[in-house]
């Protein structure tokens, strides 16, 4: 009897954690290259999240166990992919078999500088960006989960954006140059 | 560089959400919530169908039936490993000393043939051969040893029995008929 209500208590949190599924693509989308690799992020995480269930204690703060374990997979997975990114960088870089108006996005020159810069921030920085401008969390939120000050928050966040920022317009401007000469 | 100015910020928020909006076309929110819960739902049946095995009860079970496993293996094991060859007909002989008539031969025979798992005519063919050596050893040692006096234990008890069941006419007669009866099976 127990065991039964103990089990219907775990779908339903399941379910209310999957209300969440959104936000999460939206975070794994920042730390990935692509929205397949986002998605299998995502279901990675919420393989974790059915996986840990029974570690969840403060059920209230389990929108907050969540992105936690989202941001520790898309950690995980950006340190693992980092070991081989050449690799990955040829052969599971964008898709281009899929001829659909969204590639037009994919292969503008802009938007790959910024992703490109994006992947190549350090961590820190890079998790402050992607909670920030994917997850749409508040400077406090974000604090709160990284166990960090809102000063900190906000100096990396200013830090991430400036790089992003020269690489956009130093690589940007440097084309026509190149071109150029 | 300084920092970001609005406009800076313009073009990443753009950006992002440009992202955001194409990523939606590729996999919309619903078929991607769809695509999780299918396989979040293959992993729980997964577990599920492991889980069924943590019973208690299927946990018992399975370890009663390693055991009697264990035990089986171990019984015939034994009774391979210690009952040798030789020593299977010594006993055979030594509970077959006084049985005369064929019926009882081919009964006992039968018995020990199934009960070792070894073919019956490997088995007579190592009676046989036993019963050979055993009497010519006995001739042998009779004409070469000169008893002085009668010994305490008797020495050629085995051998002696071994001699009785030879002679025995009962147990040539069944060994003939059932090495013919062999012969013809295998000439078909």
């Amino acid at each position: 009897m127990e065991e039964s209500s103990n089990t219907f208590l775990k779908k339903t949190l399941l379910e209310d954690l999957l209300d969440f599924s959104g936000k999460v693509y939206k975070i794994c989308l920042g730390f990935a290259r692509n929205p397949w690799e986002a998605e299998e992020l995502m279901q990675e995480v919420y393989l974790k999240v059915m996986k840990n269930l029974n570690s969840l204690h403060d059920t209230e703060k389990k929108r907050e166990w969540l992105f936690r374990i989202a941001r520790n997979t898309c950690l995980n997975h950006c340190r693992r992919e980092r070991l081989y990114k050449n690799l990955l960088f040829r052969f599971a870089g964008f898709h281009n078999d899929h001829p659909s108006p969204e590639r037009h996005l994919m292969r503008n020159e802009q938007y790959r500088i910024f992703k490109r810069s994006v992947h190549n921030l350090p961590l820190k920085m890079k998790e402050v960006f992607v909670l920030y401008t994917y997850g749409h969390l508040s400077y406090s939120e974000i604090a709160d989960f990284l166990g960090i000050k809102e000063g900190t928050v906000r100096s990396r966040l200013n830090r991430s954006r400036r790089d992003i920022l020269t690489s956009l317009k130093g690589e940007h401007h440097e084309k026509p140059d190149k071109k150029g000469s | 560089m300084k920092n970001p100015t609005k406009k800076d910020l313009d073009i990443i928020e753009k950006l992002v959400q440009k992202e955001q909006k194409a990523a939606d076309h590729i996999l919309p929110e619903e078929k991607l919530r769809a695509r999780l819960k299918y396989r979040l739902f293959q992993e729980r049946k997964k577990r599920r169908f492991l889980l069924r095995y943590r019973k208690p009860v299927f946990v018992t079970a399975g370890i009663v039936a390693a055991a009697i496993l264990v035990f089986m293996v171990l019984i015939i094991g034994k009774q391979t490993a210690f009952l040798s060859f030789e020593k299977q007909i010594a006993s055979f002989l030594e509970n077959s000393a006084g049985i005369k008539t064929l019926a009882q031969w081919e009964e006992l025979l039968r018995h020990r043939t199934e009960s070792t798992q070894i073919s019956a005519t490997v088995f007579l063919q190592h009676i046989r051969k036993t019963f050979e050596e055993a009497r010519e050893k006995a001739l042998s040692e009779n004409q070469d040893s000169l008893v002085l006096r009668k010994p305490q234990k008797p020495i050629f008890d085995t051998k002696r029995r071994m001699e009785i069941l030879f002679e025995e006419k009962a147990v040539h007669r069944f060994l003939h008929r059932f090495m013919l009866e062999k012969k013809e099976e295998k000439n078909g």
